[in-house]
This record gives C-alpha cells, sequence and structure tokens, in this order.
C-alpha cells in the first residue's frame, strides 16, 4: 500500500477543516492535520513535514500571504508545495490568471472536493 | 446668388433675408401695379401725358434686380416710391386735373425723400428687429446650452450615484461572498462524503443529497453574479471581428442548445466593419443571450443570430421562437435579481451584467417580442469607435 500523502490544511473556518480533513482521509490517500490559526502554522508544518499545505488566505490572526513568506523562509520546508484556498476569487478569476495568484497555486471556495483531489495530486506528483 | 463650396453657411445665413423683407416689398409693388394699371386703365389720357409709365418702368428692372442680389432695403424703397408716384397720379386723374411737369416733379423728390425718411425708419425697426432676433436666437442657443449642461450634469450625477452604488455593493458582495463560500464549502465538502461514505438504497436520501448540493451551487451561483455585477470593470478594448466572437460564442453555448433540442442559425453580414471590442466580455453577454434563448425555446424552436450594418450602425439580433416575455415583464429584464425562469434556474444577474458591459462598449441593449412570437434582443454598436 502506497503511502499516504501528508495535507497540512489552514483554515480559520473549523467547519471546512473538520469535514475536508474528514474527505481526504476517507480517501484513504492522505493523512491530514488541520490547523485553524495562521500564526501556529508554521510550527505545525516543521512537526508535520507535509507534501503539500492547503492554506487559506484570509485569516484573523495571520493571513496566508504572511504563513506563506514564513515557510518559504524555512530551510526545511521551503520547497514544499502551498496551494492556497480562497472564498474571495471567482471561478472566472481562476481561469483567467490559470490558478495562480502571486506565484501560488489556489483554490477557489466552494470547490468539488474531486477538484481538490485533483489540484493536490498535480503539485505533489 | 448660388452658394459655393464652404459658402454654403454664408448663403444660408442670408437666406432669411430674401424671405423676410420681400414678401412685404412685393406686396407694395403688386399694390403699386395694380393701382397704375387700374389707374391707366381708367385715366389713360392722364397718365400717357406726364409720362407715368417713363418713370414706373424702370423701376421693375431695378425692383427684380435688387430682389435677386438682395438689397431689400433699396428694394423696399423702390417699391414705396412706386406705390406713392401711382398713387399721385391716381389722385390728380381722379381730381379730374392733370398735374404740370414741375409739380410732379417736385411731387416725386418729395416723394423720394419721404422715402429716404420712411427708409431710415424701417431700417432702424429692421435693426431693432435684427437685434431682437440675435438675441432671441442667443438666448435659444444659451437655452440648449444650458438644457444640455442640465442633462450632462444629470447624467453625471447618475453615473456617480451609480458608481457608488456599486462600490457599496461590491464592498457587501465581497463581504458576503466571504462569509457564505465557507460554509457552501463545508455544506458541499460534507455532501460529497455522505455521498461516498454513507451508502444508502433510500431513494429518498439520495435525492436529499443531490437536492443539498444543487443548492450549494446555486447559492454559489447567485454570489458569483453578485461579484461579478458589483465588481468595477475596465475593458480591454481591441478592434476585432463580431462575427468571430458570435461564432466563438454559438460554440460556447453548443452544448445548451442541444440540450434544449433548439436550431441555431447565424446570418452574418459579410462586410461589418471591425470594432473595438472587450472579446471575453462581450462573448459573456452573447453567451447570456443565447443561453436565455436556449431556454426560452421549446424543443423544435430556431435561435437566429443576425449582424448586418445600418446608418453607420452595426447591428447584432437574436431571434428565438419561444412564447416571448411577458408585458409586465419587459420593464424589469435589466433588473438586478429578476429572472422569468423557474426558481434555481438563474440568479436573475445575467441581464444586468450584460447590459452594464454593453454600454461600457458605448452600445445599448434593447429586448422586445417580435410581432410573429418569440422575443428579440438587439445590440446595437452606436458609438463604438469604427475602424476600415
Amino acid at each position: 500500500m502506497p503511502q499516504k500523502k501528508r495535507i497540512l490544511l489552514v483554515d480559520d473556518e473549523a467547519t471546512i477543516t473538520r469535514t475536508l480533513k474528514l474527505y481526504l482521509e476517507g480517501t484513504g490517500a492522505y493523512e491530514v492535520r488541520a490547523e485553524n490559526r495562521g500564526s501556529a502554522a508554521l510550527e505545525a508544518a516543521r512537526a508535520f513535514k507535509p507534501d503539500l499545505i492547503l492554506l487559506d488566505v484570509a485569516m484573523p490572526d495571520m493571513d496566508g500571504g504572511d504563513v506563506a513568506a514564513q515557510i518559504r523562509g524555512d530551510e526545511a520546508l521551503k520547497d514544499t508545495p502551498i496551494v492556497f484556498l480562497t472564498a474571495l476569487v471567482k471561478k472566472q478569476e481562476v481561469v483567467a490568471t490559470g490558478g495562480d495568484i502571486g506565484g501560488y497555486p489556489y483554490i477557489a471556495k466552494p470547490l468539488e472536493p474531486e477538484k481538490i483531489i485533483e489540484v493536490i495530486e498535480r503539485h505533489t506528483s | 446668388m448660388s452658394p459655393k463650396g464652404g459658402d454654403l453657411r454664408a448663403f444660408a445665413a442670408n437666406v432669411p433675408q430674401l424671405h423676410v423683407v420681400p414678401p412685404r416689398a412685393l406686396a407694395i409693388s403688386a399694390a403699386a401695379l395694380v393701382v397704375s394699371v387700374a389707374g391707366a386703365l381708367l385715366f389713360p389720357q392722364g397718365f400717357a401725358e406726364y409720362g407715368f409709365l417713363a418713370w414706373l418702368l424702370p423701376m421693375i428692372p431695378a425692383f427684380l434686380l435688387c430682389y435677386y442680389r438682395g438689397w431689400t432695403r433699396l428694394m423696399t424703397m423702390l417699391a414705396a416710391a412706386m406705390t406713392l408716384l401711382a398713387l399721385g397720379y391716381v389722385v390728380a386723374a381722379l381730381l379730374g386735373t392733370t398735374l404740370p411737369e414741375w409739380p410732379s416733379i417736385a411731387f416725386v423728390i418729395a416723394a423720394y425723400i419721404g422715402i429716404a425718411l420712411g427708409a431710415g425708419w424701417f431700417r432702424e425697426v429692421r435693426a431693432a428687429e435684427g437685434h431682437r432676433a440675435a438675441a432671441e436666437r442667443e438666448l435659444h442657443q444659451t437655452s440648449l446650452h444650458l438644457r444640455k449642461s442640465h442633462t450632462d450634469l444629470q447624467l453625471a450625477q447618475w453615473k456617480l450615484i451609480e458608481a457608488e452604488r456599486l462600490e457599496a455593493v461590491g464592498k457587501l458582495a465581497a463581504g458576503v461572498a466571504h462569509e457564505v463560500k465557507n460554509p457552501l464549502m463545508t455544506l458541499l465538502t460534507g455532501v460529497h462524503y455522505l455521498k461516498q461514505h454513507v451508502p444508502t438504497t433510500d431513494e429518498g436520501v439520495k435525492t436529499l443529497l443531490e437536492d443539498m448540493h444543487d443548492a450549494v451551487k446555486r447559492a454559489d451561483a447567485v454570489i458569483m453574479g453578485l461579484l461579478d455585477f458589483s465588481q468595477p470593470r475596465q475593458l480591454a478594448l481591441a478592434p476585432a471581428d463580431l462575427n468571430a466572437v458570435i461564432h466563438r460564442s454559438a460554440g460556447m453555448v453548443k452544448h445548451e442548445v442541444t440540450q434544449a433540442r433548439v436550431a441555431l442559425d447565424l446570418t452574418l453580414g459579410p462586410d461589418l466593419p471591425r470594432l473595438d471590442l472587450d472579446v471575453f466580455k462581450l462573448q459573456q453577454v452573447l453567451v447570456n443571450v443565447l443561453t436565455n434563448a436556449a431556454h426560452a425555446t421549446p424543443p423544435g424552436g430556431r435561435i437566429t443570430v443576425r449582424t448586418y450594418c445600418r446608418d453607420s450602425v452595426t447591428i447584432l439580433e437574436v431571434d428565438d421562437t419561444g412564447s416571448g416575455i411577458p408585458e409586465d415583464a419587459l420593464g424589469k429584464l435589466f433588473d438586478p435579481f429578476f429572472t422569468t425562469k423557474p426558481t434555481g434556474k438563474g440568479t436573475g444577474l445575467g441581464l444586468a451584467v450584460a447590459r452594464q458591459i454593453v454600454e461600457m462598449h458605448g452600445a445599448s441593449i434593447d429586448i422586445g417580442n417580435r410581432p410573429e412570437g418569440g422575443a428579440r434582443v438587439t445590440i446595437a454598436f452606436t458609438a463604438l469607435k469604427e475602424r476600415a
């Protein structure tokens, strides 16, 4: 059985991290660690060593951009793929920008979970 | 004097003079002619004796010359002279006397002095009339400018209010989008999880999960439509072929058209001018209009897209063979959140956004019912910069 991919899911919405963790782990292909505070994401990433980080953009204590900058500044984590989750854009914009903001790929909420898996696979394979 | 080239404006300015004064002068001279001819008929001897015609006849070509050259004041003087002269002779003839040569000459001189004074008075009156007419014209022009300024001001005010309103709606929409999309994400993931991990043979549960999935997608569509409607737009205009945009848009709605089992005909004018268009935004409009047409047309019906150019206006028409639009809905079609589609089938924002985009192109969009049945959407590119 192939090793499960490790996904760090950072979103201040606990319902999202809970259901998405349930869904992704339910596929049997992923091990998910959920974190609801941006400021705790770096420590969680250092401890969890994820294969990919799903990172919310708008969080109250520290936004996704700052979290991404911290992770990129960490020697051990700088190559870890980061995919933003955002509710602030439209699907047309995702298409227009090629699903990329500031050099990072992103997922516009709400997205069918199957599509989220496609994005994860694209950036971890 | 016929107008030549750029002199047309000067000629036009002279036209009132030629047409305001001559009728009066003509009337006076006609009266003079009638009186003198009548006098000549009644008292042929007296007229012949004092050479009336010798005075009168040269004045007629002089009068005509003045008329055609526009010398209206001189013409008026001549007309008055003819009248007085004729009257003098008629009065003398009626009194049964004949005027001796010298009083006749004195009379004519007096008549010309009187005419000169009268003409001076007439000139003053004319000048006053001219000033008044000029003042009236100026007032009229000022009034027109004022009216235009008022309209411009109203338009600017409307645009400002509209921009402020859209900015407010935009902020609200962005806030709502963030707050609503997160729970939608939870619901969508949850529904998918339940569908995959809680197997059920209960058709009711399956339907319930499908309905929940559809409800989430519908709410998402409304939020996206609201964001789309409220976001500030800037067009990326470039010269483009309208027909090519229509072909691409038709390709994008192929699925909808096939599903609705209707025919889509493109009758596109071959010689349309290239227009400054934001191709992607216009595609969005056409996809919306064509999708609406596909939804409104019963199976076996037909959608016709037509383009043509008339009086430098490029016109795009989309006809369908549906049941048309109810009269009470016609005025509301472009209102945000107004829809004639069944609940859940439309957000009511498509045409509101379409109108925004069309108007930003300086064009207009109109929807009406065709006399032969069905609806017609007309987009007229009137204000576009055309390029050969």
